[in-house]
């Protein structure tokens, strides 16, 4: 008799409806963090940027960056650091040549000053950086004609 | 015909929505967010850096404005303003000086309510040139320039917005014969 009401019944299918419930969790997640917009942004391995409270948009712009091993342009390296220093010639030339030649290039392949783009440079450092590097690659970008900057953070 | 309508009903078991499709549904959109998705925010501060021009000054004109310029030295923040409308003795009024609190700490919350003093005076003033020392690290030039540039409304409830103090910053580099602002006193 017993078998009789088995046979009747029909096989449970999977119970998806709690899967369905996570996974809706997981896309409204993941659409909220989205970035629509194509940045183009590649944070640095050897780079920790500094943490700040600063609430600036993200804009995309030549990028700059320092850390402790290279200098690098637009993701090119470009000269060799020794524990975030460079050697002392450049320091006291208070220009990096090299750089200065690169960005030079930049500027005069791109659209940029009047009527075109601004010309800005998006500097990531590491956060141990002492300001005298620091201001000696402004100094350098804004010889080649970027006199404005972007200092890269990570947002606490 | 109805009774039977009725019995035929009753003894079949209701269908199960068919959730598959949307799983698979789920299952491309997953991944494809994940490629794009942020889980670190990069924001930026924007800065300049001085440039010569003999014909300019960095002196406001409007004579409801000051520019600040902070000196950020190994033992302390000295902070000093220009105003073409102030005299002398009222820019050395306003001028403070904030030794570190203990070790090497900076004196943070008494320059920025220095600073929101000086901005509740002369409400138009942005801008403010930033000298640090040659050693300073990157972490600790930041930190001082999140507490100048802007302060929270209300720091208990971070949804109440913020208030803008000196957001315009400008890096010069400092010259040991430019600073003579020790003679300001200290502020705690």
């Amino acid at each position: 008799m017993s078998s009789q009401f088995l046979k009747k019944k029909k096989p449970r299918g999977l119970m998806l409806t709690s899967l369905l419930d996570m996974f809706t969790i997981i896309l409204i997640f993941l659409i909220v963090s989205f970035e629509a917009e194509d940045q183009d942004f590649q944070l640095d391995p050897d780079v920790t940027l500094p943490d700040s409270a600063a609430r600036s948009v993200f804009t995309p712009a030549v990028s700059v960056t320092v850390n402790p091993q290279r200098l690098i342009v637009e993701g090119e390296p470009l000269m060799e650091l020794e524990d975030g220093r460079f050697s002392a010639d450049v320091y006291s030339e208070g220009e990096i040549e090299t750089l200065v030649t690169r960005l030079e290039e930049i500027f005069s392949s791109g659209n940029y000053g009047r009527g075109g783009e601004e010309a800005v440079v998006m500097i990531q450092a590491d956060k141990d950086m002492d300001y005298q590097t620091l201001y000696l690659v402004m100094r350098s970008s804004s010889m080649a004609g970027f006199s404005r900057y972007r200092l890269a953070i990570m947002k606490n | 015909m109805f009774g039977k309508k009725r019995r035929f009903h009753s003894s079949s078991e209701p269908d199960d929505l068919n959730v598959i499709p949307v799983m698979n549904l789920f299952m491309v959109l997953i991944p494809f967010l994940l490629l794009g998705a942020a889980f670190y925010q990069v924001g930026v501060i924007p800065t300049s850096t001085a440039t010569h021009d003999p014909s300019a000054s960095d002196i406001p004109e409007t004579p409801t404005t000051v520019a600040a310029n902070l000196v950020i030295e190994p033992d302390a923040i000295t902070v000093t303003f220009a105003s073409t409308s102030l005299s002398e003795e009222e820019l050395a009024e306003i001028a403070g000086r904030f030794p570190h609190e203990s070790g090497e700490d900076f004196n943070l919350e008494g320059l920025q309510r220095h600073l929101r003093d000086i901005k509740e005076k002369y409400p138009q003033s942005t801008t403010m040139t930033v000298l640090p020392h040659d050693g300073l690290d990157y972490q600790s030039l930041v930190e001082v320039l999140d507490a100048c540039r802007e302060y929270p409304v209300d720091p208990e409830n971070p949804e109440a917005g913020h208030e803008e103090l000196f957001p315009v910053t400008v890096f010069s580099k400092l010259l040991r014969a430019e600073v003579e602002v020790a003679d300001t006193p200290d502020e705690n």
